[in-house]
């Protein structure tokens, strides 16, 4: 149990800081997302999508992790409506 | 306390409103289905087991539940949280109430640390023995009404397992007051160690206190504010503090 204020407040705001850098990082990050079952050139096809499309694509089980690559589960191309619950 | 009840029906009804926007981007720190199209945010469970699974780091969705942790603590967990006020409810049923031995409120760490992050890594972000899958607010959210709307009888072992874990919360929250936040909920177990933290206090009159104990005995986490109160500490500075401010409302020494 932390006592004195001061140590508190200090840890306090380190961790402030260190969620803003997590933010920060986060905001500026993208992931290589491939297209399932799509090739050219004997070269399989990706997208490079941001670090808050890959939380919205964790909610749905929009991307698929498979041989150490993180696949697309549906169609990126294609407008996409509210996520539907897949559990 | 009427505020309080006031919030927490606005969220649930907010928070889980088609007519709503979808900003799954952002990881509200309360236990809402990650997946439910009704709802307007994204849960940080689902997205950290999504996650581990991807063997991908957290930064957006661990730094927003920090953030908001360390500036309210668990301000969301008493006032937002649409699961906990499910539980508020329930335990208002006049029955005979238990409290539960203290070591149970260790039971969520491993739940966080086994079920949220470790079992996902290793095996995968669809695995059957993620936290997801035994979440009560998921079964309320999206495996019962698949279930009737499908109009099948015939259950998975998993919905089983999944459906058993509800009715078990359920009925624990009737005799235990909020007895799924201490014991299991992985993001009160995040929460926990930020409310000792947080800029955010419960400011209780700690220099003119009578001793009344009307604190303690309101107090819906049972963690005693009129000892950190006697110490001169806010009276939310303890690891399962819901921060209700219950204890504030009651004290009959706020007003001097």
């Amino acid at each position: 149990m932390i006592k004195k204020p001061d140590n508190r407040k200090i840890i306090a705001v380190a961790v402030l800081i260190v969620a803003l850098a997590l933010l920060l990082a986060g905001s500026i990050r993208t992931h290589k997302v491939y297209e399932s079952d799509t090739e050219e050139f004997g070269l399989l096809t990706f997208y490079r999508i941001n670090e808050y499309q890959m939380v919205v694509d964790a909610t749905f089980h929009g991307v698929a992790r498979e041989d150490g690559r993180l696949y697309s589960t549906y169609d990126r191309s294609q407008p996409r409506g509210k996520s539907a619950c897949p559990t | 306390m009427i505020k309080r009840r006031i919030t927490q029906t606005i969220s649930l009804l907010l928070l889980h409103s088609s007519w709503g926007p979808e900003l799954k981007w952002f990881c509200n720190p309360v236990l809402s289905c990650h997946s439910c199209v009704l709802s307007w945010f994204a849960c940080p469970i689902g997205v950290y087991i999504h996650y581990s699974g991807y063997h991908l780091f957290p930064f957006i969705a661990l730094g927003t539940v920090l953030l908001l942790g360390i500036v309210f603590g668990k301000l969301f967990c008493g006032w937002v949280c649409p699961f906990g006020f499910l539980q508020d409810m329930l335990h208002k049923i006049p029955t005979r109430k238990l409290t539960l031995p203290k070591w149970t409120n260790h039971i969520k760490y491993l739940v966080l640390v086994f079920l949220v992050f470790l079992i996902p890594f290793f095996l995968g972000e669809e695995t059957m023995y993620s936290f997801c899958r035994i979440c009560p607010a998921s079964a309320l959210q999206v495996t019962l009404p698949n279930l009737f709307s499908s109009g099948s009888l015939v259950l998975s072992l998993a919905t089983l397992v999944k459906l058993a874990v509800l009715v078990v919360v359920l009925l624990a929250v009737i005799f235990s007051r909020r007895a799924f936040c201490k014991v299991l909920c992985p993001i009160g177990a995040i929460l926990a160690p930020l409310n000792l933290l947080s800029f955010w206090k419960v400011k209780l009159p700690t220099d003119n206190c009578v001793s009344c104990d009307k604190c303690d005995e309101i107090c819906p986490s049972t963690v005693s504010p009129s000892s950190r109160i006697a110490k001169g500490v806010a009276s939310n500075r303890s690891l399962d503090c819901m921060v209700c401010h219950d204890c504030r409302t009651v004290c009959p020494q706020k007003d001097k």
